[in-house]
């Protein structure tokens, strides 16, 4: 059996998702959100309206779509922005909708769980954390 | 007072690693608890206790007048983050309340909600609140989300 070792214990309240609160800053702006640990998301995904209260011009960013589940391509726009939660900070890409109403920010594989070893023991509500350096 | 555990350390740097207006609030509380029980054995602890209280409370209040304090702290290094779960507390208990709305949270307190987010933003802005919590809640008819 592997032996995993883990800094960081987060047992989420939320009931519809593994739901991290974290710190996002941009240029010396940063605004404190949520985001939703999406292990089958290519990429971190926030909504528009985070780059925009971060003072971001999303669509000066890198355009980059993506293909959902239920089809069609959903725009988005990467900037490299500073991440914050559970006492781990990450720099990363993060791509911003192009359009405002994604109902939910998603922390998926490049730019978080690339850098992360992570645990996951969703009967408990429970997520294992270290930052990989 | 009992002495303190082991276990009990991780609890207590948790405690002195909060925010001053929290650690405040705390200290607060637990002063108030300890005035309820009214043993006198605790005396001295009380004492204590009440001049940490008005320490935090004094070094708050110069703070609140000296705003170009705030600035340099972001110059500074790592800043302290709020203690974001209180808001995700709140968030839970009353998600149903507010579906379809961004909510602009300081803790377990709300300070604006609407379908606008950056109005919501604003007002969390004017409001002056330590990096206030700005999350959409899903409406409670939303279907199960899958991106």
């Amino acid at each position: 059996m592997p032996d995993l070792s883990f800094d960081v214990t987060h047992i989420y309240t939320s009931t519809d998702g593994i739901k991290i609160p974290l710190v996002i800053s941009f240029g010396g702006k940063e605004v404190q959100t949520s985001g939703y640990a999406d292990c089958g998301s290519e990429a971190c995904i926030f909504s528009n309206e985070i780059g925009q209260m971060l003072g971001i011009d999303v669509e000066a960013g890198e355009p980059k779509s993506f293909g959902p589940a239920s089809g069609g391509t959903f725009e988005t726009y990467g900037h490299l922005v500073i991440i914050e939660f559970l006492g781990i900070t990450l720099e990363s890409i993060v791509y911003f909708a192009k359009f405002p109403g994604l109902r939910r920010n998603l922390l998926g594989r490049s730019g978080w769980l690339s850098k992360l070893r992570f645990g996951l023991v969703d009967y408990d509500s429970t997520v294992f954390l270290s930052h990989l350096t | 007072m009992a002495p303190i555990q082991p276990g009990q350390n991780g609890i207590l740097r948790q405690a002195l690693d909060l925010p001053d207006e929290q650690k405040a609030r705390l200290l607060e509380e637990m002063l108030q608890h300890e005035l309820g029980s009214s043993e006198e054995n605790n005396r001295p602890f009380l004492t204590t206790l009440a001049e940490a209280v008005t320490r935090l409370e004094g070094r708050i209040q110069s703070r609140a007048t000296a705003p170009e304090s705030a600035a340099s702290v972001q110059n500074s290094g790592p800043r302290r983050r709020p203690d974001p779960a209180p808001a995700m507390e709140w968030l839970r208990l009353h998600s149903k309340e507010y579906g379809g709305e961004w909510v602009a949270l300081d803790g377990g307190r709300l300070i604006a909600h609407g379908p606008d987010a950056m109005e919501v933003y604003a007002a969390a802005e004017a409001d002056g609140a330590y990096l206030p919590m700005i999350d959409y809640i899903e409406p409670a008819d939303a279907l199960p989300f899958i991106f």
